[in-house]
This record gives C-alpha cells, structure tokens and sequence, in this order.
C-alpha cells in the first residue's frame, strides 16, 4: 500500500492561515461596524431624492428646495426643523423626532427628514 | 502550490458568507393630494408597479381636485354633470353619509371655504351664522380621496404581481398582502396630541386599510379658541363630540376615510354603536381617542404603548 507523505507545516501553510484570519477579522469588522442599538441616521431627502445622511449628533444644516429654505437641527437625542421659510411652518410645528421610523415633512419644499435605525425600522408604516 | 491556491480560494469563498438581509422593498415618494405619500412594494413587478401607481395618483389628485377647473369634481360643481367614475363615487360617498346619519357629509365644500380650510386656501376666520346658513351644497371629496387612492393603487399593484406593499398615503396606510417572510405588518399608531409619540402598535394581515383624522391635523386659533378642520354638518362649526382623533381599520379605503371623519363627529358612543351597525354590511375596527385621555380600540391585534398617561380600553 502506498504510504501517505508526511504533512509537515511549511511557511505557505502559515501564510494560508494568517490571510484567512485577517480575512476573517476584516470582515467581521465590516459587519458589525456601528452597530450599536441606538445608532440612528438623519435622512434629508427632496423630491424624493436623498440630498444628505448624517449620524444623529449636534449639528445645524440649512436646505434649500422648491424656493423654501429650512433649517435641520439635531442634538444626540432627536431631530427637528428649527426655523423654515415655507408659508405653514408645519414642519416646524411638528416637534423634534426621536425614534427610527420618524420623519418630519415640510410639503411646500418637498422635504422630508427621516431618522433612520442601524437594524432597520421597527415598524412597517405609521398612521395617523 | 496549486492545492494551496485552491485552499486559498476556497476560504474567501467561506469568509464571503454573510448574515441574510431581508428582501428590500421598492421604494417611491409622491407628492400629491396636498401630502407626502411612501409606496414600498415588494415583487418582481415592483418598480414597473410603483410607476403605474405614480401616475394614477397625480390623476386621481387631477381627477377629485375641486378648485381646479379640469377635474370632474370641479365640473360637477359648475353644472357639468358627472362621468361614470365619478358617479360611482359619489353613490357610495352618499350610502356612507346615509349609514352615518349625515355625519359623515360629501357636500361641506363652500363651508370649509368659509372657515378657510377649502382647496381655495382662503383666510382663516370664524364664519357668521347667516354665512353658514347661506352656503350651498359643493362637493368635496377631500374626505375620501386619500381611501380612494389607496383603493385604486392597491388594485394596480396587484394587477402586477406585487405579493406585498406599503402604501401610506400621508398618513392613511393601506396595506396589500405580506411581507416576503410572512410575518405580519405592523403598523404604529401616532400619539394625535403628540407627534413623536406613539399610541401603540397594530399588528394586522394585509387587504386593510387605516384611516386616521384628527383634530389637530388642521386648525386654527382665534382669540384664543382652537378651530378645527373637522366640520359638524350639522351645525357647520367644528366637532366638539370630544373625540380628539379616530383611526378606522377596515378593508375598503373609501370607507375607512369617511368613517374616521363621521367617528370624530359623531363621539366615542355614537361611533361604537354605528360600528355594531354596520357589522355585517361594513365591518370596521377603531381606535378613538378623547379628549379626556380615554384610548378606545376594538382591534385585536392592537397592542396599547405603556406609560404615556393614556388609560386603555378594549371594546369588543
């Protein structure tokens, strides 16, 4: 019967180990970057389209669509529109927004802000 | 060297495997009807579907737009008679105010004009009784469009082989068959007094539809005194039945629409006893909320959010 080599660990056969490993941790990384529970991102859309994504966090922006020119403020804990040009101020009357799933709409600008969850909403649709 | 490079490959191949993402719906925003709507659609015939329903509701919000002198809503309020399509919402805009006892009322156009809350967008102000009195009968289907739309954008996914879909339409959700995991819709409930609040979450299979009106959605004050876009037509002021906002679940969306408008006029009793009446002929379901803090729901797969100072009551 024919006998089996030796298998003896050559440097390739580390080489083979060490890049699956790095791999792997690359990887995983990857998947699990920002996935804290409670990591919300503010979407400003126009029109439908995404104008700007940010983490929820302290900051102020302005846009500007369809003639209307609002203002976005965020803290670390929600979202609102601070100050908006457009004839109702709806947008502004609707408060700061907190949980995924959110958004405030300022129809004369055809702006919407939604608050985005890292695992995805947890609900389908809002009524009312 | 080769069985390595193999090995090599072998093991990306591995280290590519990732956790499942759930399918991702098709998504589309509109602006129509006054109102921001978000369709999300799921299926092969997705994107083609979510064009189809863009294009019907621009036609829908050309077709019922009172003020606008093409629509057919327009020429029925100028002598022009109706199309059949037309016709056949107003007869069932008419059974719904026969079954509502007028609570519900498709002809309130030149009242909510006097108060300002008309597609005219005129002023704001407190009408006189005699202007009350003198106000003609105008159409308006502001009440029941957004059901429509839901009706006829759920009829046109299907038709493309939609297997599930989203369609909130400012507010008002209509929900067409399953998610593609199976698991139910879950719908959240909006706090009326509290937009970033919930009331709580209904939990429900598609081929429904979830109307909402609200006293706060639409108002005005002057000299201190709140005035609502709810009508009473029997009086011409604002509901003050103590109903703060009712949401109707059920599956027609002409309905749901007019129901929740007829809730919010007729009270918290009336609206139970209407919907014992209508049982067998148009089955709906209810969350009421007073003015009093009172939360009134019949749905069965609702389930009350905790703490928020709202007391809870389950009606069967």
């Amino acid at each position: 019967m024919k006998k089996y080599p030796e298998l003896k660990p050559t440097r390739y056969d580390a080489l083979v180990v060490a890049a699956v490993l790095l791999l792997a941790a690359a990887l995983g990384a990857y998947q699990w970057r920002g996935a804290r529970a409670d990591a919300l991102t503010v979407v400003v859309r126009a029109d439908g389209a995404e104008l700007e994504r940010f983490p929820l966090g302290e900051t102020e922006r302005r846009y500007t669509s369809n003639g209307v020119t609002l203002t976005v403020a965020a803290t670390a804990e929600g979202v609102c529109v601070a100050q908006s040009d457009c004839p109702t101020r709806d947008c502004v009357r609707t408060g700061t927004i907190s949980r995924a799933g959110q958004s405030i709409v300022c129809l004369p600008a055809r702006i919407v802000v939604t608050l985005e969850g890292a695992r995805g909403a947890d609900f389908d649709a809002i009524a009312g | 060297m080769r069985k390595r490079i193999v090995l090599i490959l072998l093991c990306l191949l591995l280290a590519g495997c990732g956790e499942q993402t759930a399918a991702e719906p098709v998504r589309r925003t509109v602006f129509a009807m006054d109102t921001v709507m978000n369709l999300a659609a799921y299926g092969d015939g997705a994107a083609d579907a979510l064009d189809a329903a863009e294009a019907e509701l621009y036609r829908l919000d050309a077709l019922l737009a009172r003020g606008s002198e093409g629509s057919a809503v327009y020429a029925y309020n100028h002598g022009g008679g109706t199309d059949a399509e037309l016709a056949a919402l107003l007869d069932e805009a008419e059974e719904i105010a026969a079954a509502t006892d007028g609570a519900f009322d498709p002809y309130l156009g030149a009242v909510l004009d006097l108060w300002g809350f008309g597609s005219g967008a005129g002023e704001h102000r407190v009408p006189t009784e005699a202007e009350l009195a003198a106000a003609p009968r105008l159409l308006d289907l502001g009440g029941v469009a957004k059901g429509l739309s839901g009706e006829y954008v759920r009829d046109i996914l299907e038709a493309y082989h939609v297997t599930g879909a989203v369609i909130d339409l400012g507010g008002d959700v209509a929900l067409l068959g399953a998610k593609p995991d199976g698991a139910t819709w879950r719908v959240a409930v909006k706090d009326p007094v509290d937009g970033g609040a919930y009331l709580g979450v209904l939990a429900t299979a598609g081929g429904v539809y979830a109307a909402t009106s609200g006293v706060y959605e639409r108002y005005f004050e002057e000299n201190g005194v709140r005035y609502h876009h709810i009508l009473d037509p029997k009086t011409g002021y604002p509901a003050a039945s103590g109903v703060v906002s009712a949401t109707v679940v059920c599956e027609s969306g002409v309905w749901a629409d007019a129901l929740a408008t007829a809730c919010c006029v007729l009270g918290a009793d009336a609206s139970l006893d209407l919907r014992a009446r209508l049982a067998d002929t148009a089955a709906f379901d209810l969350i009421l909320v007073t003015e009093d803090g009172d939360v009134y729901y019949t749905c069965d797969g609702f389930t009350p959010e905790t703490g928020n100072g709202y007391t809870y009551e389950k009606i069967s």
